[in-house]
C-alpha cells in the first residue's frame, strides 16, 4: 500500500468513522445515565469523552513506518477513530464495561484488558487499560452519513490514575520500542505498581465508606422515590441532605418508606405545600424535607435540637404542621 | 384543634385609638383595600399566629358566651361567607366592636388585623383578629460609601416581640349544624397577658368585652388532668429517684407556687425537663390522653387537697408525709445500695435527712 492510497482512502472515509464514533459516545452516555439514576455522569467520567479521529500523517507513519506487519495496513488499523472514558476508580471501568457488552449496536472485540494482563504477567507493572475495538453490527443511517457493517472504532476505558501514567509515558516510552534507558523504565514500572497499590486503597477506603453510610443512602433512595412520587417533582440531591440525615442518622428506622408513607397519606397537605416552597426555597427539593416534615411532627423538640443548619430554615415545617416553633 | 394547613385568604387592617381625655371613643380609622402579602410576608404574618396558636403555644381554648347579632362570633360567622366588598365593608364593625370594649384610657390603641383563611385538617374555615400594638426599633440604611447606620422606626408591628400582639381566632368546627350559635364554632386566644401572672383583669377587655369568651369550665377538671397524668407520666420515667423528687416537687412548683394564671404542658416541660427527647415523650404521654396541647386555665379548686401534702410511700406501711411546699427545702432523699440480703442481692435503700429535731413521738 502507497501512502498516497493511504491519504485517499481516508479522506473519503474519515467522515464516516467520525460519525460511528460519535454514535458511540452518544449510545454509551446515555446508557450509563440510565445505569447510574443516582449520579451526574459528568460527575462519574472524570474527563469529558472526546472522540478523535487519526491525523492523515500518524496514520501514514503507524501504517507503513513503525515495523508493524500489517497485511493490509489501512484495514487493519483499528484505531482509526477512538474515544476514552476516563474514572476514579477499577470498578468503575466495568461498569462502563457492562454497558458497552449490553449493547447490540455493534460487535465487540477486547483488545487488551489490564486484569488479563496482570494474571498473565503478574511480575510486571506496565501500561494498564482496558480497549474494546467496535464494529458495527450492520449498515446504518447516522446523521446523513452511512455508516458500513464492520466500521471499527477503539474505546479505552482507564481509571484517573492509570490516565496520568500513560500521559507521562504515552509519546516517550509506550510506542517507540527501545528508547527509554533500564532506569526511567524501572522508575515507570515503579509508579505503576504504586499506581495499582493506591486503587487497591482507594476501593477499600470506598467499601468502608459505602459500609458506614449504607443507612443514609438507603433512606436517601427512599426518600428521593417518594419525594418523587408524592411532591411530583424531581428532587435535588445536593450535599445538605448528607448533612441533615446524618444528624438524625440514629431515628431512621427500617421502617422508613411506610412510616412516611402513612404519614403524608394522613396529612396529605403536605406534598403541595412542599411543592409550592419548592419554587423559592432549595431545602424544599431536596427530598429529606420529607423526613424533617416527619421528625417535627412527631418529636418537634428534639427535632429542633438536633437540627444542624439555621432555625429560620426549619420553622416553615413547623409553621405548615401548625406547631409553636418557639416553645419546643 | 391544631392549626395545621393554615391558609389566608383575605387579610384587611383597621386602626383603633385609645380614649380621649374625656373618655370618650374615638373613631377608628378603617382600611379600605384587602391586604396584598406576597409569599414570605405572609410566611411571617402565619409565623406569629402559629407562635401563638400553634401547638404547644400559650393559647387557650375558650367558652364563647357572647354570639348574639353584633357579637364577634356573630360576624366571624357572616364574615367568612361574604365576598371581598362586603368583608371589607363589615369587617369595620369589629373596629367598632373593640373600640367601644377599650373602655380605660390606660388601654393603647394599635392595628387591628381582620383575616380570614382556614387551618386544621381536613381545613375548616377561621376568622381571626390581631390587635396589634406599634413599637418602636432600627432598621439598617447602608449608604453610597457602602457603611451601614442606622434608622430609627415608630411604628413596628407584629415583629416576633408576642408580648405586643393578642390574637383571638373563631374557627367553624361544624358548618353544618342548625344549632343556634355559639353551637358550631369553636373559640382560641392568645393573649400574652392571660398567661403571665397578676395581669388577668387587663386581659379581660379583650377576650371578655371585645370577643365575648370566658374561661372553660372545665377548667378546674382540666388542671385536675394535668396534674394526675403529669404525675403518672413522671412515675413511670426511667431515671432515678433523685430525678423523680425533683419533677415531683417542680410539678407542685409550677402548679401551686407559680402565678400564671395558665397550665401547659409544654411550659412545664420547658421549665422542668432539661432535654428534649424527654420533653417529647412526655408532649406524646398528654397527647395520648387526649390533653389539650395549648394552655388551659389553671384552677385549683378540684387538687388544692391533693397539692397540700407530699406522700412518699416505702413497704411496710411506711410513709412520709410534709406539706408539698415545705418538702423541698426540709426534705433531702437519697438512694444508695443497701446490705446485700440472705440470696446475695443488693437493695437499694433511701436515706432521708430532715432538717429538723425530733419534736414529738408517738
Amino acid at each position: 500500500m502507497t501512502e498516497k492510497e493511504i491519504r485517499l482512502l481516508w479522506e473519503s472515509e474519515r467522515k464516516i468513522y467520525e460519525a460511528w464514533a460519535d454514535f458511540i459516545k452518544t449510545k454509551i452516555t446515555d446508557q450509563l445515565i440510565i445505569a447510574l439514576p443516582e449520579l451526574d455522569v459528568n460527575y462519574f467520567l472524570k474527563l469529558p469523552v472526546q472522540p478523535r479521529s487519526k491525523e492523515l500523517k500518524s496514520l501514514v507513519d503507524k501504517a507503513l513506518f513503525r515495523n508493524k506487519t500489517y497485511a493490509n495496513p489501512y484495514r487493519d488499523i483499528t484505531d482509526k477513530v477512538g474515544m476514552r472514558f476516563v474514572v476514579l476508580l477499577s470498578s468503575d471501568i466495568r461498569i462502563i464495561e457492562n454497558v458497552i457488552q449490553n449493547i447490540d449496536d455493534w460487535e465487540i472485540s477486547k483488545d487488551r484488558d489490564f486484569e488479563d494482563e496482570r494474571r498473565a504477567r503478574p511480575m510486571e507493572f506496565a501500561y494498564q487499560s482496558l480497549h474494546y475495538i467496535l464494529r458495527s453490527a450492520k449498515e446504518f443511517q447516522y446523521l446523513g452519513v452511512t455508516i458500513p457493517a464492520s466500521t471499527p472504532c477503539e474505546v479505552q476505558i482507564r481509571t484517573l490514575l492509570q490516565h496520568a501514567h500513560s500521559e507521562l509515558t504515552h509519546d516517550t516510552i509506550y510506542k517507540p520500542k527501545k528508547t527509554a534507558s533500564p532506569e526511567v523504565n524501572r522508575t515507570i514500572a515503579k509508579s505503576m505498581a504504586l499506581i495499582e497499590a493506591t486503587d487497591d486503597f482507594f476501593l477499600l477506603a470506598m467499601q468502608d465508606l459505602n459500609n458506614a453510610s449504607q443507612t443514609e443512602r438507603n433512606a436517601m433512595n427512599v426518600l428521593s422515590q417518594l419525594y418523587l412520587e408524592k411532591v411530583g417533582l424531581k428532587p435535588e440531591t445536593e450535599k445538605s441532605n448528607l448533612l441533615i440525615l446524618d444528624s438524625y442518622k440514629d431515628k431512621l428506622t427500617r421502617d422508613l418508606a411506610n412510616q412516611i408513607n402513612t404519614f403524608i397519606n394522613e396529612k396529605d397537605y403536605i406534598p403541595a405545600r412542599i411543592a409550592q416552597r419548592a419554587e423559592s426555597q432549595h431545602l424544599f427539593r431536596q427530598p429529606t424535607i420529607l423526613l424533617m416534615y416527619l421528625f417535627v411532627s412527631l418529636t418537634p423538640a428534639d427535632a429542633k435540637e438536633t437540627w444542624p443548619l439555621t432555625p429560620d430554615e426549619l420553622r416553615p415545617i413547623f409553621l405548615d404542621l401548625g406547631i409553636s416553633f418557639d416553645n419546643n | 384543634m391544631i392549626f395545621e394547613n393554615l391558609t389566608i385568604n383575605r387579610v384587611i387592617t383597621h386602626e383603633v385609638f385609645p380614649r380621649d381625655n374625656e373618655r370618650n371613643l374615638v373613631t377608628p380609622t378603617y382600611g379600605t383595600n384587602l391586604i396584598d402579602l406576597n409569599q414570605q410576608a405572609l410566611d411571617a404574618f402565619c409565623s406569629r399566629i402559629m407562635d401563638a396558636m400553634g401547638k404547644a403555644s400559650r393559647a387557650l381554648e375558650m367558652t364563647i358566651s357572647n354570639a348574639q347579632e353584633q357579637s364577634v362570633c356573630a360576624l366571624a360567622k357572616s364574615l367568612i361567607n361574604y365576598d371581598d366588598n362586603l368583608f371589607i365593608q363589615e369587617s369595620r364593625l369589629i373596629a367598632d366592636s373593640l373600640a367601644s370594649a377599650q373602655k380605660s384610657r390606660g388601654l393603647p390603641g394599635g392595628i387591628l388585623v381582620v383575616f380570614s383563611g382556614s387551618a386544621g385538617h381536613p381545613s375548616k374555615r377561621i376568622l381571626g383578629v390581631i390587635k396589634a400594638e406599634t413599637h418602636s426599633g432600627f432598621t439598617r440604611q447602608t449608604g453610597e460609601n457602602g457603611s451601614i447606620s442606622l434608622q430609627f422606626l415608630t411604628n413596628l408591628l407584629l415583629t416576633p416581640q408576642t408580648k405586643l400582639y393578642k390574637i383571638g381566632i373563631f374557627v367553624e368546627s361544624d358548618p353544618l349544624t342548625e344549632a343556634p350559635l355559639p353551637n358550631g364554632w369553636r373559640a382560641f386566644i392568645y393573649d400574652d397577658q392571660i398567661s403571665a401572672s397578676n395581669k388577668l383583669s387587663a386581659a379581660q377587655y379583650f377576650y371578655d368585652s371585645f370577643l365575648g369568651c370566658s374561661f372553660p369550665e372545665t377548667s378546674a377538671k382540666l388542671t385536675r388532668e394535668f396534674h394526675n397524668h403529669t404525675k403518672d407520666f413522671i412515675k413511670h420515667l426511667d431515671v432515678s429517684e433523685e430525678s423523680k423528687t425533683d419533677l415531683y416537687n417542680a410539678l407542685i412548683t409550677y402548679l401551686k407556687v407559680d402565678q400564671s394564671p395558665t397550665v401547659q404542658t409544654s411550659v412545664f416541660a420547658q421549665t422542668f425537663i432539661q432535654d428534649a427527647e424527654t420533653r417529647d415523650a412526655y408532649a406524646e404521654f398528654m397527647n395520648t390522653k387526649n390533653f389539650p396541647a395549648i394552655a388551659i386555665h389553671k384552677d385549683l379548686t378540684d387538687v388544692a387537697s391533693i397539692l397540700r401534702y407530699r406522700k412518699v410511700s416505702f413497704s411496710n406501711e411506711i410513709k412520709l408525709i410534709a406539706p408539698a411546699e415545705k418538702f423541698e427545702n426540709m426534705i433531702q432523699m437519697q438512694s444508695f445500695e443497701g446490705d446485700p440480703d440472705d440470696n446475695g442481692q443488693t437493695p437499694t435503700w433511701t436515706r432521708i435527712i430532715i432538717k429538723d429535731r425530733v419534736r414529738g413521738q408517738e
